[in-house]
């Protein structure tokens, strides 16, 4: 599992080691929440890319950053949103159809995994937007709530209200889903 | 762990509630604990987070991708001071010599004014005759600008005079 960075950095030189060391174990994050948004693994490679050059830099030019784990999913999500709208799509139209399952799985597992993921990202998708944001980062990403505020600049009660009724809300179509087999 | 604690925490969970810890140890209940049917949407949701976070989905290729343009970037932004040097050297060099140019120039002429003027004459008995000459020259001009000047002087007198004798002639009238 991916750990956050909580220390306070400056840095008299930063090198290629610690930029391997402090940045590029963030790679699947940021690329896991630019593609909640962008829904287009291309696009959202670029963000990410984007952005941690941009974090080397900022850090390189001996720039303090509190949380850099943080600064960099702000990042991400302000790259992609800027992104999203010159291009004018709506994210929340689309699933994602990139087969990540285990390769070892034997095909009825797969296909189960399959579906369930598809279920699951598509309930996800159709969360309002903050709600969407919010659920991503605390369960996916384990981020603390005081992380999520400070990646989405939102209030921290506001993200438990909104994490909240994001899971209210997923239970519900995943209770009909089991019980009824529907959507 | 107790079924009554599985269940208190999976509705806090569903709520929003539950603290870090708790959330942990109902992750890991739900991923290794057995199989209740009445937790199974549950179950399926946290499966599913658990396989997205663990994928390694840019991989090795991207790994080599961004070190690739982070080195660039590095050799770049590291030959920085060096262009910013040999800019300042070369600044200072055309400083340098606009400057020696300009200073050559003013002190040149000084000297070549002194070789015009001083120094006509090597032999200063040549050069007391060709004073003596020019000095002779000049008492000759202003002897013949002292005789026009007399004879300017006679003519203004004989002037004085004829206007004299008009001006008496008149009053007698």
């Amino acid at each position: 599992m991916e750990t956050a960075i909580h220390t306070k950095y400056t840095f008299d030189l930063v090198t290629t080691e610690s930029f391997k060391e402090l940045i590029l174990p963030l790679k699947n994050k940021l690329f896991r929440f630019a593609f909640s948004y962008l829904k287009n693994e291309d696009d959202a490679k670029d963000v990410v890319q984007d952005v941690m050059i941009r974090s080397w830099e900022e850090i390189d030019e001996e720039k303090e950053i509190r949380n850099v784990e943080a600064w960099c999913m702000t990042l991400v999500k302000n790259r992609s949103l800027d992104r999203l709208k010159r291009k004018g799509r709506n994210y929340l139209q689309v699933v994602d159809q990139r087969n990540l399952l285990s390769a070892d799985a034997d095909p009825l597992q797969r296909t189960m995994e399959l579906e369930n993921k598809q279920k699951i990202q598509g309930i996800i998708a159709r969360l309002p937007e903050k709600q969407r944001e919010v659920i991503e980062l605390r369960d996916m990403e384990q981020y603390s709530y005081l992380e999520i505020a400070e990646i989405l600049e939102i209030e921290l009660n506001h993200v438990k209200v909104l994490l909240h009724r994001a899971r209210m809300q997923v239970r519900k179509e995943l209770q009909e889903l089991h019980e009824y087999g529907i959507k | 762990m107790e079924s009554n604690r599985l269940d208190e925490l999976a509705a806090r969970f569903w709520e929003g509630a539950c603290s870090e810890a708790e959330e942990l140890e109902l992750r890991k209940e739900l991923l290794c604990g057995p199989n209740l049917a009445k937790h199974s949407e549950l179950r399926s949701y946290i499966r599913y987070l658990e396989q997205q976070s663990s994928d390694d989905a840019l991989g090795d290729i991207f790994n080599k991708q961004i070190l690739q343009a982070i080195e660039q970037k590095k050799e770049i932004s590291s030959s920085f001071p060096w262009m910013k040097m040999a800019a300042g050297i070369a600044l200072f060099i055309g400083l340098f010599f606009t400057w020696k140019s300009y200073s050559d120039s003013v002190e040149v002429r000084p000297v070549l004014d002194e070789i015009v003027i001083v120094d006509t004459y090597d032999d200063p008995e040549v050069a007391y005759r060709e004073v003596k000459k020019a000095l002779m020259m000049m008492g000759g001009k202003m002897n013949e600008g002292a005789s026009y000047a007399g004879s300017l002087y006679e003519f203004e007198k004989a002037k004085n005079e004829i206007e004299k004798d008009g001006e008496e002639h008149s009053d007698q009238s």
